[in-house]
């Protein structure tokens, strides 16, 4: 909060535009001071990341020092320490549940930032997947179902936690709709059939076509077509037909045309996810917003710290002659653009066989969806906090002018927006599916630009067996 | 909101700040008791769940069909039981338990399981150069299971509010090897109550 550009006497005000002028921040936020964790992966220096990410360990940010350990000794091939960090890092997830009273007072009067972190729920449910990919890595395909089995689970587990922090029914409605993932739920129906669960994989399946029809709006993403495919393979031979039929009646867009059918010969099936780009962050702005002298009328600090919600919406405007008596200047954060990746997608091939990935989940659209959810809820405590310091600096002015100067410095000195997340999490993610004979094969991967380009590509050894599954997960930064 | 309200806050942040000066402490306990932190599958869990499986199995005809039959106690091998949950359960604690409370009802022989019969066939293997021949153990002695122990742990989880149940159910069957005819089923549950505060200093 600054007071520095209080209004002399007041100044008469109609229709008073949007009062949101935006400034640069001035302190380095979260995101800022770590971008260079992206640099270090980027360059593949694992050691000097893991180096970053254990020199800031500890305080509130302790969750995202686990997830991001684990993010990175996953793509460092320590599979086994992954595990560790990340089953650490669930631990602690689920040990948030609890609120810190000490904390909430301290985000009080200095900032979110003394809240421990408590992760977002696309962050917390790609645990599971990269546990899986870490132990199918390992070898152990049993503890992989397992991940399969909490994937989706996590999700809805850090939804109803968001929805805990939530007051104002439209932003709750707004956060129940991140409760599903297309994705997830197919990412772990192939786990699932690739264990010769069909029942599970089938159920799975369906699941993931509800999921991506229904959240379509919010991810920009439309079922895959090999999911279509999915649902067929199991269902038209496990005895679910009549509710592949029910499926293809209400949405036949799920299923690809017959001459997309890649055939079900005998072989294996790979599946190859690739991950791309960097997930979209939040970044800092400072808001102005008036302080007019009709707000001393209101009953409670919590009513007029929502009225200052509404005041920093975009479009709002005094309806009636009104002076203003402060700008109160707050830290929010906002949501930034995504990092493409340079491939943002890929192609696989084998002999004469060959296939290209789909879109499957756009993490950063998750992103900005649970942003907006949270806004509301973001923007209110800020105020909240901004009203306390304003009080406590007022009070302080009232008895010594030096003291209340001192006040008002430092409760813009503590001002920061919370802009905390995953940083390491990709933007997108797509996967290429392709059926192979049984056998070792050398498995060609192509990573392609947006223009179809192919801006890297490599070999890798596959053994393919009949009626199984290569899962295999790549990164482009 | 005023002065006042700030004074609670800050003196709420500075007892937070004292309340966080612990350190790390570490009390031995004894192996039997139960303690339970995070609600999941653990120790005490796996005990209960094989003893009451024993205790089911043992009790049924099975055995003493078997003794009147063969004139001899039934030779299990407890197999494979397969974790169906979104736990990560240490499975081999439960096969662990499972021999332990199998052994200990003396109603039943027990042999090493296709893992730990590598580990002896090495040893056995190695008898054959460097033991002397009055203490050699002779291959193809081995007894054979009549019967295979084979199970999964399933689960349903349900949570709201902070509050979550937990009910596991673990099934088994025994099955004879020369038959595949399964001549015994069990299952034990076991339920759990997880509740979290919603506040903490």
């Amino acid at each position: 909060m600054l007071r520095a550009n209080r209004s002399p006497g007041g100044r008469p005000l109609s229709a008073l535009p949007v009062a949101a002028l935006l400034l640069a921040a001035g302190c380095a936020t979260y995101v800022a001071s770590n971008l260079e964790l992206r640099s270090q992966l980027e360059a593949g220096d694992w050691q000097a990341a893991l180096a970053r990410i254990e020199a800031r360990k500890g305080g509130t940010d302790r969750l995202l020092q686990l997830l991001q350990r684990g993010h990175v000794l996953h793509y460092a091939g320590r599979f086994d320490e992954s595990n560790t960090a990340f089953q650490q890092a669930e631990d602690l997830a689920a040990s948030l549940y609890t609120r810190s009273i000490s904390q909430s007072a301290a985000s009080l009067i200095v900032n979110d930032l003394t809240v421990a972190y408590r992760g977002q729920p696309h962050e917390l449910s790609m645990v599971p997947y990269y546990r899986a990919f870490n132990y199918l890595s390992l070898g152990d395909r049993d503890a992989a179902q397992v991940e399969a089995r909490k994937a989706t689970q996590a999700l809805a587990g850090a939804v109803d936690a968001t929805l805990r922090e939530i007051e104002r029914p439209e932003d709750r409605e707004a956060a129940r709709r991140l409760q599903d993932s297309g994705f997830l739920h197919w990412f772990a129906g192939l786990l699932f059939e690739s264990d010769g669960a069909f029942n599970d994989a089938f159920v799975a399946y369906r699941n993931a076509a509800r999921a991506y029809l229904a959240g379509g709006e919010l991810t920009g993403v439309a079922p895959p077509a090999a999911l279509g495919r999915d649902l067929e393979r199991v269902g038209l031979t496990r005895g679910f037909a009549s509710e592949v039929e029910e499926l293809r009646a209400a949405s036949p867009g799920l299923f690809p045309p017959p001459e997309a059918h890649q055939g079900s010969s005998p072989g294996g099936e790979v599946v190859i996810v690739l991950e791309s780009g960097w997930v979209a962050t939040r970044d800092q702005v400072m808001l102005n917003v008036p302080i007019l002298d009709v707000d001393r009328s209101y009953g409670s600090t919590d009513d007029w710290a929502w009225e200052l919600v509404n005041r920093a919406s975009p479009g709002w405007s005094s309806s009636y002659d009104v002076d203003i008596e402060y700008w109160l200047t707050v830290a929010v954060p906002v949501m930034a653009e995504p990092t493409t990746g340079q491939a943002t997608a890929v192609r696989i091939a084998a002999g004469q066989r060959a296939a290209t990935s789909e879109p499957a989940d756009d993490l950063s659209r998750r992103a900005v969806a649970t942003f907006e959810a949270e806004r509301g809820q973001i923007l209110f405590r800020t105020f909240l906090r901004a009203l306390a310091k304003y009080a406590a600096a007022e009070a302080a002015e009232n008895e010594d002018e030096t003291a209340g100067m001192i006040v008002n410095l430092l409760g813009v000195l503590t001002e920061r927006a919370d802009t905390r997340c995953w940083l390491t999490l990709p933007d997108r993610l797509s996967v290429a599916r392709l059926r192979l004979p049984a056998g070792r094969q050398e498995l060609r991967i192509e990573y392609l630009d947006p223009a179809g380009n192919v801006v890297a590509s490599e070999t890798e050894t596959i053994e393919v067996v009949a009626g199984g599954f290569v899962f295999l997960n790549r990164r482009s930064f | 909101m005023r002065a006042p309200t700030i004074g609670i806050a800050i003196a709420l942040a500075a007892l937070a700040a004292a309340a966080g000066c612990t350190s790390t402490t570490v009390t031995r306990v004894p192996t039997e008791e139960q303690i339970d932190l995070s609600g999941r599958w653990n120790d005490t869990d796996s005990q209960q769940a094989a003893q009451a499986l024993v205790d089911q199995s043992v009790a049924t005809p099975w055995v003493d069909d078997f003794l009147l039959a063969k004139g001899e106690k039934p030779t299990l091998i407890i197999g494979t039981i397969r974790n169906k949950t979104p736990e990560h359960i240490a499975v081999k604690t439960l096969v662990a338990d499972l021999e332990r409370s199998f052994i200990n009802s003396g109603r039943v022989t027990v042999v090493a399981s296709s893992e730990e019969r590598e580990d002896v066939r090495a040893e056995r293997e190695d008898q054959q150069q460097f033991a002397s021949d009055e203490t050699v153990k002779a291959w193809g002695l081995e007894r054979g299971a009549d019967y295979m122990l084979i199970g999964e742990v399933n689960s349903q989880f349900d949570a709201e509010d902070g509050k979550e149940v937990k009910y596991y159910q673990v099934d088994c069957y025994l099955v004879d090897l020369e038959s595949n005819v399964k001549v015994w089923t069990g299952f034990t549950k076991i339920k759990k109550f997880v509740g979290r505060s919603k506040y903490k200093p």
